[in-house]
Formats: C-alpha cells, sequence, structure tokens
C-alpha cells in the first residue's frame, strides 16, 4: 500500500507541470468486471457471476476549477460474459467476449481535500459493440446458432475517485440500458470498473 | 480518509447479490414449440401408452438454431413429466404440452377408448379340442387366444383370461379358463367384448368314466428291467390311456399303486424288497400290473486278482512302440478297478442292477520264481515279431508258450494285435456254470492261455477294453446275441438282444421282447457308454472264483474252498477252443 502511495505521489508530481492548464489530454487504463442485469439486480447491486475484462483510452480533462473537472473519455473495453444456465432438464452455457468503442461523458466530477483528494464523478456513456464472438454449449455439446445482439448500449455512471494532483484512481459502477441480446426476456449490462487515469 | 475505508468496504460488499438465473439466453431466442403426434387415439388394453411425439421449435434463427439435443419438460394434463406416458388402464383423454425455456407449446389431446366401444370384429384363435371331464383341469389358457380388429383397424391378440374378454361354453360363461367347468358333450366356445361376439370353435367333453377302455403301464426306457435293488434303484414309468375307440387319449388324472402305497408321479418311483406290482387306477379303471423283482444289494469281502501284463517288443525302449510304460498299464489297472467298484462315469445313468463286483485287480509283485518283479505286474517279452494275428494259432502259441501260473497270475498279453480286436477266454469249471466248460477229472490240465489278449493300443480307452475283457475272463458274456435270440448271456438282470451295428453310437436298445431299454452293460458294445456290472453278472463272477480251475486268488491266501489246485497244470494246446473276440473301437 506504502509502494502504492509512492508511486501515485511520483505520477502526480510528473504531472505537475501541467496542472495550471484549462485543459489536460491523458491517458487511462483499467479492468473491466461486466454481469448481466435480468432485470433483479436493484441500483449498485453486484452478483457473484460477473467475468473479468480489461480497457484503456484517452481522458479529457478540464480544470475549470480545483474542485470542479468534468471531463470526456474515448476508451476500448475488452468484455467478457457468461451466462451459466440450468434447469431440471437442460443446462445451457454462453461465454461471450465482447470489444466495445465507448464515450464517456462526465459533466458532474468534483474533487476536494488536500494533497490526496477524494472526488464524485456522475454522467453517461455510450458503448458501441465493434466485434465478438461467443461460445455455447446445449447439455454438454458445443451448440452452434447465431445471436441477435444490440450493438449499441448506453447508461448512466457513477464513480468514486481518488486524486494525487493529476493522477487518479477512479472506481466505477456502469448500469446499460439496452438489451445485449435481443430476445424475449431482459439482458442489460452492468459494469464494475477500476481505473486509473494519468 | 482512512476512516471512511471500512465505511466504503462494507458499502461495496453490501452491493454483492446471490441470485437465480431467471432464464437462458438461448433458449429464449425460441419463439414457440409445436408438438404434434400421428396418432391420437388408443384402445385400452392394459398396457402403458407411449405415443410418438414431434417437437418442432420455432426460433428467430430458424435455419442455424438447431434445438435437437434440448430436453422440454412434458406435461400431461397439466402434471409435470419425466417421459410422456398415457395410462393403458384408464380410459379418457389426455392433453399433453411441453416447455422448453420458458415457452410453452400448443396442446394436444390423446384419447384412450375402451375395448368395448373400439372392438370392431373379434376371432377366436384355436383348434377344435376334446377334454376329459374330471381330469385336472380343462385349461383353455394355452389352446385359444382372442384377436380383436378395432375401429382403427388395428389387431390385437389377447390372452382368454383378459379380464374385458368373455369366454362362452354355447350360452354359458365360462368363469375360469384357466379350469372351465364345462359338462360333456359337444359344445360351442364363442369370445365375447361388449356386444360383439367371436366365431364358434367346437370342442368335445368326454366323461373319462365312460370313455376308458385301457391303461397301459410301462417302464420307461430309461429303467426298463424286471430286476432292481431294493432302496437303491428309482423306476421310471409310462402310462397310456386308450378310449373305446382305440385310441391313444392323454389324460392326467391318475395314480400309481404300488401295494398299500399310491403315487401321483411316475418317476422316481422306489422298489421294496421281494416281488414289487405296479399298476395304475384312474377314473376307476386299473393297467396292467408291471412286476418288478426288488432283490437287496449285498456287500461281500474284496477279491483281489493279482495280474502280469505279458508285453512283447520288438527292442524299443520301455515307454516306446510296442513297448508299453509300466504308467500306462498301472493307469489302466486304477480305471478297471473304478469300473468293478461301480464307481466308472457316474454322470451316466446306471443301469438299474448296477453293483460293486467286489473284485480288485492288483499288479502282481513277483515272478514265478518268486523274485521281485523289477516294474510290478509286467513281464516284458522281446519278440522278432511285429503284428500278431488276432484269429491265428501262431498268436495263441505265444500267449499259451508265456503264460504264467494261472493260479497265480490272471494273465493279459499285451500285443500288436492285427484290425481292432482284443480277446479273452472263459474260465474252466469245477463246478457246473451254464455258458462254460466244466472239468472234473482227476488230473485237469490246462490246454488253452487261459487270460487276455489286449490290443496294445486299447490302453486308456474311453471303453474300459480290458475290464469288459476282465468280464470275459469271469465267464461273462456279451449281453447281446450275434445273430438271434437264442444266444444268451445266462444272466437275468441283463436284457437279452440281437446286436445290430448302427447301434454302437448310442445306447438305446430294443431287447428280444420287444421292449426299449437302455444299454450301460460293460459287456454290452457302444462307444463308450459303459458304467455297468450287474448283480446276476456279480453272481457269476464270484462264483467263477470259487469254483473256477486254474484261477488266482489273493496272494499269500488259501484258495477258496471250491478250487482245485493242481501243481502240473499246463497241458498239450488245443486250437480248437476258441477265445471271446471283441471288435471294440477304441474311443
Amino acid at each position: 500500500m506504502k509502494n502504492l502511495v509512492i508511486i501515485l505521489l511520483t505520477l502526480g508530481a510528473f504531472s505537475d507541470a501541467k496542472s495550471q492548464e484549462l485543459f489536460r489530454f491523458g491517458f487511462l487504463i483499467g479492468v473491466d468486471n461486466s454481469y448481466f442485469n435480468y432485470g433483479d439486480l436493484g441500483f449498485a447491486q453486484i452478483p457473484p457471476d460477473g467475468s473479468y475484462g480489461g480497457k484503456f483510452g484517452f481522458n479529457y480533462i478540464f480544470n475549470i476549477t480545483d474542485h470542479i473537472v468534468p471531463r470526456a473519455a474515448t476508451t476500448y473495453t475488452y468484455q467478457t460474459l457468461s451466462q451459466q444456465y440450468s434447469d431440471d432438464l437442460n443446462e445451457v452455457s454462453i461465454d461471450f467476449q465482447n470489444h466495445y468503442g465507448s464515450l464517456e461523458l462526465i459533466p458532474i466530477a468534483v474533487k476536494f481535500g488536500g494533497l490526496i483528494k477524494g472526488g464524485l464523478s456522475a454522467g453517461a456513456y455510450f458503448n458501441y459493440l465493434l466485434y465478438n464472438t461467443y461460445t455455447m454449449d446445449l447439455n454438454g455439446s458445443a451448440y452452434s446458432g447465431e445471436l441477435e445482439f444490440n450493438r449499441s448500449d448506453n447508461g448512466l455512471l457513477f464513480g468514486i475517485d481518488l486524486y494525487i494532483k493529476d493522477v487518479f484512481l477512479e472506481l466505477r459502477f456502469m448500469t446499460g440500458k439496452k438489451q445485449f441480446v435481443i430476445s424475449g426476456s431482459e439482458n442489460t449490462i452492468n459494469q464494475v470498473q477500476f481505473i486509473l487515469n494519468l | 480518509m482512512k476512516k471512511y475505508l471500512p465505511i466504503l468496504l462494507l458499502f461495496l460488499l453490501s452491493c454483492i447479490e446471490e441470485r437465480d438465473i431467471p432464464g437462458s439466453l438461448l433458449l429464449s431466442q425460441i419463439d414457440s414449440i409445436t408438438i404434434s403426434s400421428e396418432k391420437s387415439d388408443y384402445v385400452l388394453d392394459g398396457v402403458d401408452i407411449i405415443p410418438g411425439i414431434n417437437l418442432e421449435y420455432v426460433a428467430k434463427d430458424m435455419e442455424s438454431l438447431n434445438l435437437e439435443r434440448l430436453i422440454p419438460q412434458y406435461y400431461v394434463n397439466n402434471s409435470e413429466v419425466d417421459q410422456v406416458l398415457i395410462p393403458g388402464d384408464i380410459a379418457g383423454n389426455y392433453e399433453v404440452f411441453a416447455m422448453a425455456g420458458n415457452k410453452e407449446s400448443n396442446r394436444i389431446t390423446f384419447s384412450v377408448i375402451p375395448l368395448a366401444e373400439a372392438t370392431e370384429s373379434i376371432e377366436l384363435l384355436g383348434d377344435k379340442e376334446t377334454f376329459y371331464k374330471g381330469d385336472e383341469v380343462i385349461d383353455l389358457t394355452p389352446l385359444y387366444d382372442v384377436l380383436v380388429t378395432d375401429i382403427f383397424d388395428e389387431e390385437h391378440t389377447l390372452e382368454v383370461t383378459d379380464h374385458r374378454i368373455s369366454i362362452y361354453s354355447d350360452e354359458t360363461l365360462i368363469d375360469d379358463p384357466f379350469n372351465a367347468d364345462i359338462e360333456p358333450g359337444t359344445h360351442f366356445l364363442t369370445a365375447r367384448i361388449g356386444n360383439k361376439v367371436s366365431n364358434q370353435i367346437e370342442i368335445f367333453v368326454n366323461d373319462p368314466f365312460s370313455i376308458i377302455q385301457s391303461i397301459e403301464l410301462s417302464l420307461d426306457t430309461l429303467t426298463n428291467n424286471v430286476f432292481a435293488l431294493a432302496g437303491q434303484s428309482l423306476l421310471d414309468f409310462n402310462v397310456k390311456f386308450i378310449d373305446r375307440d382305440d385310441n391313444e387319449i392323454t389324460l392326467n388324472n391318475y395314480q400309481l399303486v404300488a401295494g398299500d402305497i399310491t403315487y401321483e408321479s411316475t418317476v422316481d418311483i422306489p422298489v421294496e424288497i421281494g416281488t414289487n406290482n405296479f399298476f395304475i387306477e384312474s377314473y376307476g379303471v386299473r393297467s396292467n400290473a408291471v412286476i418288478v423283482d426288488g432283490r437287496e444289494d449285498l456287500e461281500l469281502p474284496v477279491r483281489e486278482i493279482p495280474v502280469v501284463f505279458h508285453v512283447y517288443h520288438n527292442g524299443e525302449d520301455t515307454g516306446s512302440g510296442n513297448n508299453i510304460a509300466l504308467s500306462t498299464m498301472e493307469d489302466e489297472i486304477d480305471r478297471v478297478n473304478v469300473a468293478l467298484a461301480n464307481q466308472y462315469r457316474a454322470d451316466l445313468r446306471k443301469g438299474q442292477n448296477a453293483v460293486n463286483t467286489y473284485f480288485k485287480i492288483a499288479m502282481a509283485t513277483t515272478d514265478e520264481s518268486g523274485s521281485t518283479l523289477a516294474e510290478a505286474g509286467v513281464n516284458r517279452i522281446e519278440v522278432s515279431k511285429e503284428i500278431f494275428s488276432y484269429k491265428s494259432e501262431e498268436t495263441r502259441q505265444v500267449m499259451f508258450d508265456n503264460m504264467w501260473d494261472p493260479y497265480r497270475y490272471m494273465n493279459v498279453h499285451v500285443l500288436n494285435l492285427d484290425d481292432n480286436f482284443s480277446f479273452a477266454y472263459y474260465p474252466v469249471m469245477s463246478e457246473d456254470l451254464p455258458g462254460t466248460s466244466t472239468d472234473t477229472s482227476d488230473d485237469p490240465s490246462l490246454n488253452f492261455p487261459y487270460g487276455i489278449a489286449l490290443k496294445n493300443n486299447h490302453f486308456g480307452s474311453f471303453n474300459q477294453v480290458l475290464a469288459h475283457e476282465i468280464g470275459h475272463y469271469l465267464s461273462l458274456a456279451h449281453t447281446f446275441g450275434v445273430n438271434d435270440c437264442s444266444e444268451n448271456d445266462f444272466v437275468e438282470d441283463t436284457q437279452n438282444y440281437v446286436n445290430i451295428e448302427s447301434n454302437l453310437l448310442q445306447n438305446q436298445r430294443i431287447s428280444c421282447d420287444e421292449s426299449v431299454f437302455l444299454s450301460t452293460n460293460f459287456m454290452d458294445y457302444n462307444q463308450g457308454n459303459y458304467n455297468t456290472f450287474t448283480f446276476d453278472q456279480r453272481e457269476r463272477m464270484h462264483f467263477v472264483y470259487e469254483y473256477a480251475l486254474f484261477f488266482p486268488g489273493v496272494l499269500g491266501s488259501p484258495a477258496p474252498t471250491g478250487r482245485v489246485e493242481i501243481t502240473h497244470w499246463k497241458g498239450e494246446l488245443d486250437h480248437s477252443i476258441e477265445p471271446v473276440r471283441c471288435k471294440l473301437s477304441v474311443h
């Protein structure tokens, strides 16, 4: 933990030279945990069956004041998703590998505190499914079939930030609005991301 | 900041929630399920119905979504079932549908119609039969079936015991087809289902009290002998019923009577000492009597005969060629003793009078001079002649010249005889014994090689050739006549018959009184099916032991009372005295 703080302080010092600018360009990298919401989860609830992926992208940060720092980001996200379904008669599993391009708009971003600042952020995002693959298994045998997807999605995101000068860590919850697989049942995607912004 | 971290962690943990996945994304692709069946109507016949069901899925991607591996959940009358099974014993309608994912199929209905409603026509299957009132049962069940053609043109073969069918004799319902109560006379059987009536089959029910002309009782082939051993033999009988039209009929209700005892069976009937009088009683009619003389087996002292094998060879090493190995002869003696003790081939059914002969053969230990033999029971003789004729005088001369004292040894000459013969001589008696010669002179001499000539490949034979030849040596004749029934073996408890070569491969014989019997006697010819010396044969054998001239006793023990021992026994060879030649297959 101590080493992590030292690294963050060092990165903060590195970015200090640009801290007076109104606009700042930065990089972000993070891990992603995505899971289906079948209409059965309340706000920010997380089921234990999520799958891990990752993301990276670019930040566009506006230092309006020392405490108000809205930002936007364009990102690429690699997302894995899994559904393991079974009933008395059948066992069905689907594993998705999704590749998204995303635009994130975060107009509400505030920070407060001293050297190490806390922060909150909220905004919207737009995902576009660039490409995906999936494997399906029906009762122990590989199953070949084609599913239909909503390629675009949008939703709200909420974050808790930790600023060390211009470097900040973000724990984010993202909740999608559109069905992922077009079907008769609800299946939106929620994401929890942990992002390092440089 | 640090003080908020636990709160933050608790908040995050509180966000994690277990859940059940409400539905499969793959199965949710199914738009609809269609269930169908080619056949929807069935006749109630007591057997559960597994209808053929077709399922079709309609999904978003019709071409690629092949859901044949998907297992639907079936429902019969709204109850979940593992398999669609329509009860075969309850008429009615059964609604069936399937579910997969969260989609429910259409519903189809199977109808099970009672047989009475579904019957188009009935046919009673079977032939005209004759029954006997008062016999064990009049059982219709193995004789008749009912062929039902239903309104769907399907045929069902049902048993007459089927509860949906009524069987009538004329206009009288038969309550129990297993044991039908039908009065004597001519009747017509019909089958009925509801108001449908089958064809008629005419039957006759006879009254056995008035129809039996005679009952014939005979011993079964397996136990056919007028003698038997009391307490040991078990007899099997055959029963034949003859009606007043001289036809053989089958009746099952009879008893076998033996003295005061009545048997319900005719197999494995024990025998008492003395005259056993068996007959059948049935419906007041009595059969002929079968009389069997039951004798008590005897326990006798074991009589041991020393044997010397004269092995004629051409200089081969011991154990090769004609120079038979000692172990071969020892093994043969072991087998002979098993035969003499009534222990051979116990897996075969024995003759009714099979007994232990109480004879035992032992290898002689000393030669004529009293010296210990190098090989017990063996005298090896090197000769230049390679093959001996089984019927030549020369062969008999060689045997006569080489035989040892017949008072001390049973002489067995092991020769390379031509053809497939072995032979033996009958004994000379000091007292009359039918089938043998008697010499009552003051100074009798032996004029033939009393003993046995054994072909040197007859060892180990399944046929027990040596035991057969020892039977001759002990005066037993073949149990068959070669030419006609006048030839006799002078033994009462062996059936007399004329040997026919074609009988050799089996042991069923037709005796001179034309009854069929099972031949198991060592003194018969057949392919390895021997296992019996009889009670009366044993009588002759022991008479020979007591009264034969030139006959060995137990070494070192005195000769039996009736026997006369002569020091100078050897006379001149008389070629007119012929042995009994036996053409025996080796295996």
